[in-house]
């Protein structure tokens, strides 16, 4: 029998194991270049990135670009001492910021002074400058004549201001006016508008060859009459003179947040003869407060549930200083049975910056829905989606006239800003109202 | 709608106070801008220069007895403090 060769391990060629050896060798040395190779990349970069750069300002943003130069009235030109005052402006007010600048201040206030010396070339050629400055002109009117029946302006007259002006008023009298921001605002060039209201509409489900109950809702119309406005006041001939003085600003706020205040006076109560054609809470449903003139927090939760559904979404609270006081001073109760946590004020001082459109500032949260400030009867306390409940006919326009001889022996120049405007309840069903209010308990 | 004549006592539903009707709505072929007011206007019984005009649908008519309750329960009320 033959004997059988066995091995336990396979004998290796020592070539082989050489080759292997080399192999492992070079591979090693790769690696360690490799690395070295990048450390030395990685140092040479954050060596770069350390090293600070040196160069100026203005190598790196460019040259800084020059102020804005204005001519001035001479022949030389000058760089006007309020252009830091114009540049503030565009961060703080952008919206004035739009209709203000030194060349358009400029020439509305020598708009002002030919309205005040009679000078009709002066204004003719201030109003053509604030014009181009802008692009901006008045529409030509073709409204036919005016008669009893037309709805057009009668018996008014004066000069309409340039645009520039006139908007730095309006926007003026709309950060004093809270309701306009709040309220549908309609613009029409007639002196009355015509809105057509009508009830709900019911729908009905029918069996098979039935036909649904006639249900088309009475039709009626509110009409909007525009009812003049004006505030008269006077500026000194020294004040007009002063060509440093800010005349835009005076003319533009004195006239602006004066209209604006007395706008929601006429439209909260009705005050004045000739008034609104309605105010805010006129055909509004009074909700009773269970004791009366005796407010509870069990009164304003059923007030603000009588609301109908579909205007709480976008409901404001509207009351007087007085109401606004009661309301800070009730307090609620948060948690139920067991786990009452204890009490908090129905209305907490909100975020003063928070507003509602241009003036409405919100003074604080009921029920998730803002409450601002307006100057509503003493005890009143409206809820409602105003934009649905109330409509502003607006005039685009705001006229000015002055007199020198009216103020003759005052040294005065006397102004005169008048405009027009209507307010109207158009859906009282999209509003709540408590009254009487006094105490609370 | 309830119906109500001037001079009835009516009691608010939500929260049980009385009051006495002083007029009712316009009747509704008399067209006015909002569309015939739906409103009944209501003085408080305890405190009649306190006048709202409320929504009819939050009312019921009060019988006789429950009245001279609330005036019985009114006069201990005041009795009492």
């Amino acid at each position: 029998m033959a004997e059988l060769a066995t091995t336990d391990t396979p004998s290796v060629d020592p070539n082989v194991i050489k080759m292997l050896e080399t192999v492992e060798a070079g591979a090693t040395k790769l690696r360690e270049k490799a690395m070295a190779d990048f450390e030395a990349g990685f140092a040479a970069e954050l060596a770069k990135r350390l090293k600070p750069n040196r160069e100026t300002l203005e190598r790196i943003n460019g040259p800084t670009p020059e102020p804005e130069r204005v001519p001035a009235l001479s022949s030389g030109r000058i760089f006007d001492p309020r252009w830091q005052l114009y540049e503030r402006m565009k961060r703080r007010d952008p919206e004035m910021a739009v209709y203000r600048s030194p060349d358009s201040d400029h020439w509305s206030a020598e708009w002002i002074r030919g309205m005040t010396h009679g000078n009709h070339e002066a204004v003719q050629r201030a109003a053509d400058k604030l014009n181009e400055l802008y692009g901006l002109s008045r529409a030509t009117l073709v409204e036919g004549p005016t008669t009893a029946v037309s709805g057009l302006s009668q018996g008014e007259s004066g000069f309409l201001m340039p645009l520039p002006l006139a908007n730095a008023v309006a926007i003026q009298m709309n950060r004093s006016a809270k309701i306009r921001s709040l309220a549908k605002v309609e613009n029409s060039v007639s002196k009355t508008l015509r809105i057509p209201t009508a009830a709900t509409a019911t729908a009905y489900m029918l069996a098979e060859g039935a036909t649904a109950t006639q249900g088309e809702p009475d039709m009626s119309s509110v009409l909007l009459d525009k009812k003049k406005q004006q505030c008269q006041f006077g500026a000194s001939k020294e004040t007009l003179r002063d060509s440093a003085f800010d005349l835009t600003g005076l003319f533009t706020e004195r006239a602006g947040s004066a209209m604006g205040q007395q706008e929601d006076v006429e439209i909260c109560t009705g005050a004045s003869t000739p008034t609104v054609s309605s105010t805010i809470i006129a055909g509004i449903t009074d909700v009773a407060e269970g004791s009366s003139t005796v407010l509870t927090y069990a009164d304003l939760v059923t007030f603000w549930y009588t609301l109908p559904e579909q205007y709480q979404a976008s409901a404001i609270w509207l009351c007087g200083g007085v109401v606004a006081g009661l309301l800070t001073r009730l307090t609620m109760v948060y948690g139920s049975g067991a786990t009452l946590n204890g009490t908090q004020p129905v209305l907490s001082p909100a975020n003063p910056s928070v507003t509602l459109g241009d003036g409405a500032n919100v003074q604080g949260f009921i029920f998730g829905r803002p409450v601002v400030i307006v100057p509503l009867a003493s005890g009143g306390l409206y809820v409602g989606d105003i934009r649905r409940a109330y409509t502003i006919l607006d005039e685009p326009g705001i006229e000015v006239e002055s007199s020198l001889h009216a103020g003759w022996s005052t040294d005065t120049v006397l102004w005169k800003f008048t405009r027009r405007f209507d307010g109207a309840t158009i859906t009282a069903d999209a509003a709540r109202r408590m009254a009487g209010l006094a105490t609370i308990a | 709608m309830a119906e109500f004549k001037v001079g009835d006592t009516v009691r608010n539903t939500s929260n049980g106070t009385l009051f006495v009707v002083v007029a009712l709505p316009r009747p509704k072929d008399r067209k006015t801008a909002d569309l015939g007011d739906p409103r009944v206007t209501v003085k408080y019984r305890d405190n009649p220069s306190q006048v709202r005009q409320v929504d009819p649908a939050l009312y019921v008519a009060t019988t006789a007895e429950e009245v001279r309750e609330a005036d019985a329960a009114a006069k201990a009320k005041t009795k009492a403090a």
